[in-house]
């Protein structure tokens, strides 16, 4: 178990499965306390809960066309909150999403697979 | 000059000068009134030709010179005479008359001297034959003059032409230098590339850890900026030698414009820019010519334009202008809402190495030579790049940009052509290559791994490598080969001698074995030189496995095979116990039953909207929708343990979004739908 103070994390991803499955492996493994939304609007309106860290799907509109994507509601939420953590997840291996999502304000930016809870927990107790 | 007192005293000087010995002094005496003796100095001017009116003048004593300003025609002693008939009559203008050393002269008017000619013939003959000498010398002179001018002119001639000489040769020497030295840089530069750009693949293809995977991709990226930027130099020196040749193949033309707005996509956001496109709904996709060399075009306006806007948009608009059967005539253009381009500048923009400003070079990088280099291409393709520009004037004009445009004629394409293409390029199988012995020579050891490894990977093939050309000649003679790729420029033996020395000095069969040039060089002339030495074939370094293998093939005659992902439809039959597997959900939920037991439950719940979603996508044709579906559902094949669907799903995205790839993997589709539904049922068992 960590030594860091407990850490307000916000997961923003419209796939269901993975919202609960990371946000079951966080709370087991950290003593975080962790906020799952479906989509970037629910984020935006939930910030007053003061989120330390936003986990954040890139392809975050991949279902509700409509809806904003990963990064534009990241850029949205660090025009106010400077100093939010954002790790970027995405299930594609792309050079240039990684180094768009890093030059709008991600530290980190995941990948989607097996390993990729295990990176997240790493991640946050290093932030 | 003195006045003589003694008269008599001169007339016996007078009378023992030659021409006057003969005729009596009492004549002399009688004829002559009024004698001068004038005396001059050393140097002193005696008389200008314009001055000697209707005088004769006798010397006396010492030497006069007749001269013009350059040289001497005539040098006169004691007892000569001039005047207006005698040789000064034909002299220039200018000519005048010095003493040489002290002289006494005697003049005498005209109507005196022919008064004592009167009645002497023997004078007169006297006079004529001096008069005839004097011309000949004083032709002699000029002879001479003219001689030694004309020497003199030759000697000028020839020394002008053996400058010009050397100075040809010089040129010669200094373009064939400039060559051997772009040659050489492109070798020296793209080997250290080729080591860099291979072993990032190589790094890149052994799952790095995220952050590994960044930076190499990192390393990826600035090695192509690196390649790109020693083109742009090689490119501009192949168009300035005429080495460079426009290909004509069937290429997307939205394909092009997607990649150019792909790759400047994050300059231009990064700005605060919009990057637009306009593309003519009637032009058709596929078109016949060098897409490599338009997306170069339209890249560096592109690139050139989001360099030098600050506020605003870019746009790249496409126009069809004309259409007849065969021929589509196409204006392009680049329009930014930039800082515009001074009126006096505008010429100056295409010329090499230069922007407008050369403090720009500074601000804003780059090596000044993509307009150049843009122009010669549109050029080559028949062309012409033009340019209208409107500067701002004051901060809060709006009114300013700059447009560059272009048109061209292209061919229509062959979509079934440019279908073949791609797989050929793309998919070539390296597994044609399984069982052969290649040898690779090259005396850089990363050169040799990354070749090795790149075939390696690929294919079963068997790998040795030489360090050096005469290891090589050693190690065919004792092995066989299938083939051999060698590196050109290697110290002691190089690439060409060494095929020249296996060629002719080996025994059969060893002489015969095929060699494939490995080349950093992209000149024309040292890929006719491999092939006249007797080399087979060659791969420009970078190269890419698909060359390699492509390269390899050829030249052993085997048949090329292209990996269809389509066909991976049977690769894996679908059989019910292998779909799910529980493991990974079981260590997830550390064994905790209940907990299982809502992810599958949430898995069964999603299944039949995802089914439906994906099926539904399909009969549409949306295959970005199937795509985005596809990519949704992963997480869920992987906490269901279907790795086979995971796979499956990223293949199915990879191929949905790829434009180039025209046939969709419907089977795969339909596979992957088959795979959820078993899984599904599996899963509620």
């Amino acid at each position: 178990m960590s030594l860091n103070p407990p850490r307000k994390i916000f997961i923003v991803d419209d796939d269901e499965m993975l919202q609960t499955a990371l946000a079951d492996y966080l709370t087991r493994k950290t003593h975080h306390e962790v906020y799952c939304f479906g989509t970037g609007e629910e984020c935006l309106n939930n910030l007053n809960l003061g989120p330390d860290v936003i986990i954040m799907d890139y392809y975050l509109n991949s279902v509700d066309k409509d809806a904003a994507n990963g990064l534009e509601t990241m850029e949205a939420i660090k025009k106010k909150y400077h100093n939010i953590h954002f790790i970027m997840l995405s299930s594609q291996e792309k050079y240039g999403i990684a180094l768009q999502s890093i030059q709008k304000g991600a530290e980190q930016y995941v990948i989607k697979d097996e390993d990729a809870f295990e990176k997240i927990e790493e991640m946050i107790e290093a932030l | 000059m003195n006045q003589a007192a003694n008269s008599e005293q001169i007339l016996s000087q007078l009378h023992s000068t030659d021409i006057f010995t003969d005729i009596p002094l009492d004549i002399l005496r009688n004829n002559i009134q009024s004698l001068s003796l004038l005396h001059f100095h050393t140097d002193d001017e005696i008389i200008r030709k314009d001055e000697i009116g209707d005088a004769m003048f006798i010397i006396l004593n010492g030497t006069v010179k007749v001269h013009d300003d350059d040289y001497i025609v005539a040098t006169l002693h004691r007892g000569s005479y001039f005047g207006e008939m005698s040789l000064l009559h034909t002299a220039p203008r200018s000519m005048s008359i010095t003493a040489m050393k002290d002289v006494d002269l005697i003049r005498i008017d005209q109507d005196t001297f022919y008064s004592i000619l009167k009645d002497q013939p023997t004078l007169i003959q006297k006079i004529i034959s001096n008069l005839v000498i004097r011309l000949r010398t004083q032709n002699n002179v000029l002879i001479d003059e003219f001689k030694s001018r004309e020497d003199e002119l030759k000697k000028q001639v020839e020394e002008q032409t053996r400058l010009y000489k050397e100075q040809k040769e010089r040129a010669e020497q200094s373009e064939k230098f400039k060559q051997q030295f772009l040659a050489n840089m492109s070798h020296e530069i793209r080997t250290p590339m080729n080591a860099v750009m291979g072993m990032t693949n190589l790094l890149l293809d052994q799952s790095p850890r995220n952050d590994q995977t960044h930076y190499l991709n990192g390393i990826r990226k600035s090695s192509d900026i690196l390649l790109h930027i020693i083109n742009d130099i090689l490119d501009l020196s192949k168009i300035e030698a005429g080495k460079m040749e426009l290909e004509e193949i069937d290429f997307s033309l939205s394909d092009v414009i997607d990649q150019i707005q792909q790759t400047l996509q994050y300059k231009a956001e990064e700005k605060g820019l919009e990057l637009r496109t306009e593309i003519d709904h009637s032009i058709p996709d596929i078109l016949a010519g060098d897409p490599v060399r338009i997306n170069q075009i339209l890249m560096n306006l592109t690139g050139n334009a989001i360099k030098f806007t600050e506020n605003g948009s870019v746009l790249i608009g496409i126009q069809l202008i004309e259409k007849d059967a065969d021929i589509n005539k196409l204006c392009c253009f680049v329009r930014d809402t930039g800082i515009g381009i001074p009126a006096d500048k505008l010429d100056a923009v295409f010329e090499g190495f230069s922007q407008a400003n050369t403090s720009d070079t500074r601000k804003f990088g780059g090596t000044g030579l993509g307009l150049t280099i843009s122009k010669q291409l549109v050029e080559m393709m028949g062309g012409q790049i033009s340019i209208e520009s409107k500067e701002a004037l004051h901060e809060h004009d709006t009114e300013h940009g700059t447009t560059f445009s272009f048109c061209i004629e292209l061919k229509k394409g062959s979509q079934e052509r440019l279908h073949k293409r791609i797989l050929s390029e793309e998919h070539v199988d390296g597994h044609i290559l399984d069982g052969l012995n290649i040898l690779i020579v090259d005396d850089n050891e990363y050169n040799r791994i990354v070749a090795s490894d790149t075939l390696t990977s690929k294919s079963s093939i068997a790998v040795s490598t030489a360090e050096s050309a005469l290891q090589a000649i050693e190690m065919i003679q004792q092995d066989a080969y299938h083939a051999i790729l060698m590196d050109l420029q290697m110290p002691e033996m190089d690439g060409y001698e060494a095929t020249r020395y296996i060629r002719s000095q080996l025994p059969s069969p060893v002489c015969d074995i095929p060699i494939i040039a490995l080349t950093a060089s992209v000149l024309k002339n040292d890929l006719d030189k491999c092939l006249q030495v007797g080399m087979n074939s060659f791969v420009p370094k970078p190269f890419k496995a698909s060359e390699l293998i492509t390269a390899i093939a050829g030249v052993l005659h085997i048949e090329l095979k292209h990996v269809q992902p389509e066909n991976n439809t049977n690769a894996t039959p679908v059989t019910k116990s292998h779909l799910t597997n529980l493991e990974y959900l079981n260590k997830f939920c550390e064994g905790d039953k209940t907990r299982m037991k809502k992810y599958i439950d949430m898995f069964l719940k999603s299944v039949p909207s995802m089914l439906e979603k994906i099926s539904k996508s399909l009969q549409e044709n949306n295959f970005e929708e199937v795509a985005n579906q596809v990519h949704a559902g992963r997480t869920k094949f992987v906490m269901m343990g279907m790795k086979g669907s995971q796979e499956l799903s990223v293949t199915i995205e990879k191929a949905c979004r790829d434009t180039l790839m025209t046939k969709k993997p419907v089977d795969l589709i339909e596979q992957l739908l088959k795979e959820i539904q078993l899984a599904f049922e599996e899963l509620n068992n």
